[in-house]
């Protein structure tokens, strides 16, 4: 890591220690915008990482805490903007990507865009539908509320007589979605890191038997076994990162997202009963893990799709595939 | 934020120097042409074909000991250089198992710890292709447990009389030299101490070679008796008492690489092949999932390769690379099942398509690989290890 990543990780690590607490939680699961958070995220300057590098770093680091803030998404609208030359509006922005929407030449836009992360908290959102991307004022659409299975916000957009702020032709929503797709595997590989770190204490702490569970070589297997989900994912999502392309990324998210469930089912067995409790915070991290795994494509999705890539090429090809597409 | 032992989980992306494209391409043109010349058995397992003619024209590119002096005829290239070699050797099915250990393993043990005259006399030889090394750890009672090995060396007025038996050594009727651990003396309070490590000559020394026919009905393992053999004092490798830790180093050099992973690639080759370019959904699914392993797996390994060149001892790491990369390769055999329904037959039976008989012999390798350079089981504990638990 280099040193400025370093100083960048320590930082956003203590930012969110003291942030993200449980009290905040329970005020957001009771509909509150974390405001104090927001503004510290931006004062810190961490919506404005550049993609994909900085972007899923960070991006990977508010996984790790579950951050309940459209971070990854306002990062992401930030460069799609910026990519297209439009003015970057202030505050917290989210996206949506979707080739049913229609955007006509005069900016008149139809259509319903479903489970748009943190749409009711954001004043601005992206919406990309094949080669054109539009910013729209929220506060002009219909917004139906909705929550994904971790309690995050996730709305139905509806534009039906709403006309974009700006837009931009040129653009590609296949690639976009790539990049959010990039990003949530990037919060899963957090997320991973997270119950990693807090199974492996939890059974150091644990006892029975007279002695930590950690010391039952059944124990050890199961966190050895969740030490190498973690470890695929975060590697897939680095070298994802460092060469971005349809190859990589789907393969990071399928990696990811085939973790993600794998990994939270360790956690919660070496957990054992106190972490069915709504009181210990093992349950926000397998929360968000189950809810991301199926955002912007699951393993299914991106392993079908990676494997048309692999059967037309034939088998001649395979090989070059996997090596010309990172590393 | 809890993060105990999060160095244990550092895959940090591989960047291979651009000048590596050039050597892949030389390599890829070789093999190409290798194939069309010599049509080997394309199987991409290190330890089924075995060919001194490949060898030797390998060396004859200065792909064999690549890495080191070139005194000893090696090109002094780098270990990501010889990570591309390997890769590609295995991707492309070719018969590397002659130099292989040489070249893995025991080439650089001997450059580690080994004399002068034992560099001088033996690396030359393997780096011509000429030279070829079996592995002598296992024993009828030290599997996993390798600091139980009973196999003993003591002195003599001229060097060392051997006595005990080494078991699973491959290609010991077909090498020429063996590197064997031995207790020289009292293992200590943690039973790692007293192992010494020797050459034997195996076509010259007076050692019993017992073959050991594996269940597809092959000979590559053999027992290896050592009665009152009697070797002289230059073949004690490092120094006595060392032992253990000579051959963990040694192991070091053979969790991670591509071998690890790649074992049934010839698999996920000849089944995108047979699936063809019109997959169904499953099928579709099914080769994606091979291949987003594969490209995750590769990335590990190399993450691990260039931690290895930077003078860096990843030992958790490459255990977890083991670990997941032999899943990997059983999973290869289990898609296959799953996506393309077959009979698989006996490598002799006529009425079979040729990706049932290769899929037969992957079947019946299958569970060496999971067992060989560690088992699973071991590695599990290494990684436990590395979090803290034990």
């Amino acid at each position: 890591m280099s040193d400025e990543r370093e100083i960048l990780s320590a930082s956003a690590e203590r930012l969110f220690a003291d942030l993200v607490t449980p009290e905040l939680f329970t005020r957001v699961d009771a509909g509150e915008w974390p405001a104090a958070l927001w503004q510290a995220v931006e004062a810190a300057g961490f919506e404005q990482a550049e993609m994909p590098g900085l972007g899923v770093f960070i991006t990977r680091i508010a996984g790790r805490f579950a951050a309940p803030i459209p971070l990854a998404e306002t990062i992401l609208a930030n460069a799609l903007l910026e990519d297209a030359g439009l003015t970057v509006p202030a505050g917290p922005l989210t996206f949506a990507v979707d080739d049913h929407i229609s955007i006509a030449a005069d900016g008149r836009m139809s259509g319903t865009a479903e489970r748009v992360p943190w749409a009711r908290h954001v004043k601005h959102l992206v919406v990309v539908s094949g080669d054109v991307l539009a910013l729209v004022e929220t506060a002009r659409c219909s917004v139906e509320p909705g929550l994904n299975i971790a309690g995050e916000a996730r709305d139905d957009i509806c534009f039906d007589g709403v006309s974009a702020m700006e837009m931009k032709n040129g653009v590609s929503s296949s690639t976009a979605y790539e990049q959010a797709a990039l990003l949530r595997a990037a919060q899963i590989a957090g997320g991973l890191e997270r119950i990693l770190a807090m199974t492996v204490r939890y059974a150091g702490e644990r006892q029975q038997f007279g002695r930590p569970i950690a010391k039952f070589q059944a124990v050890q297997h199961h966190l050895a076994a969740l030490a190498g989900h973690t470890a695929a994912a975060c590697a897939a999502v680095e070298a994802a990162a460092e060469a971005p392309n349809l190859f990589s990324i789907a393969a990071a998210k399928a990696c990811a997202s085939e973790a993600a469930g794998e990994a939270a089912a360790i956690a919660h067995q070496v957990h054992g009963a106190i972490g069915f409790t709504a009181e210990h915070s093992l349950h926000r991290h397998s929360k968000t893990l189950w809810a991301w795994r199926e955002e912007y494509g699951n393993e299914v999705y991106w392993n079908a799709r990676l494997g048309s890539l692999i059967a037309n090429g034939g088998g001649d090809a395979v090989w070059s595939e996997i090596v010309g597409s990172g590393g | 934020m809890p993060q105990p032992n999060a160095d244990s989980l550092r895959f940090p992306p591989p960047r291979l120097p651009k000048e590596t494209e050039s050597l892949r391409a030389e390599v890829r043109a070789f093999l190409a042409d290798s194939f069309a010349e010599q049509a080997w058995h394309r199987n991409s397992d290190f330890g089924a074909g075995f060919s001194p003619e490949f060898t030797r024209k390998l060396a004859a590119k200065g792909w064999v000991g690549m890495t080191w002096q070139k005194k000893y005829g090696g090109q002094e290239r780098s270990m990501l250089e010889r990570y591309i070699v390997t890769e590609e050797l295995l991707a492309a099915g070719a018969p590397v198992f002659a130099h292989w250990i040489a070249d893995r393993q025991s080439g650089p043990l001997l450059l580690r710890f080994g004399s002068e005259a034992q560099c001088e006399a033996i690396l030359p030889r393997i780096t011509a292709g000429e030279c070829y090394f079996s592995i002598g750890m296992s024993e009828p009672d030290s599997g996993s447990d390798l600091a139980s090995v009973r196999t003993r060396a003591e002195r003599t007025p001229e060097g060392w009389r051997l006595n005990g038996a080494k078991v699973w050594t491959s290609n010991a009727h077909l090498n020429h030299f063996m590197i064997t651990l031995c207790r020289t003396g009292d293992s200590g309070t943690d039973r790692h101490g007293g192992l010494s490590q020797f050459l034997i000559d195996l076509k010259n020394d007076n050692v019993t070679i017992n073959p050991i026919i594996n269940m597809l009905g092959g000979h590559e393992f053999n027992e290896v008796v050592f009665d009152d053999l009697e070797i002289p004092e230059d073949r004690l490798i490092g120094h006595e008492g060392d032992g253990w830790q000579q051959v963990t180093s040694e192991l070091a050099y053979e969790r991670s690489g591509p071998e690890r992973f790649l074992s049934n690639f010839h698999i996920f080759r000849a089944l995108t092949d047979a699936i063809g370019t019109s997959p169904d959904a499953r099928q579709a699914e099914g080769l994606g999932r091979l291949a987003s392993r594969l490209w995750t797996l590769r990335c590990m390994s190399l993450s691990v390769a260039a931690m290895l060149e930077a003078g860096e001892s990843p030992e958790v790491e490459a255990a977890i690379v083991k670990e997941l990369g032999n899943r990997f390769e059983r999973d290869v055999v289990e898609t296959a099942r799953a996506i393309l329904p077959l009979q698989p037959s006996g490598p002799a039976g006529s009425n079979q398509s040729d990706f049932a008989a290769i899929m037969a012999e992957a079947i019946l390798r299958l569970p060496s690989f999971t067992l060989r350079g560690g088992t699973t089981e071991i590695m599990r504990s290494i990684i436990a290890r590395g979090l803290g638990l034990r």
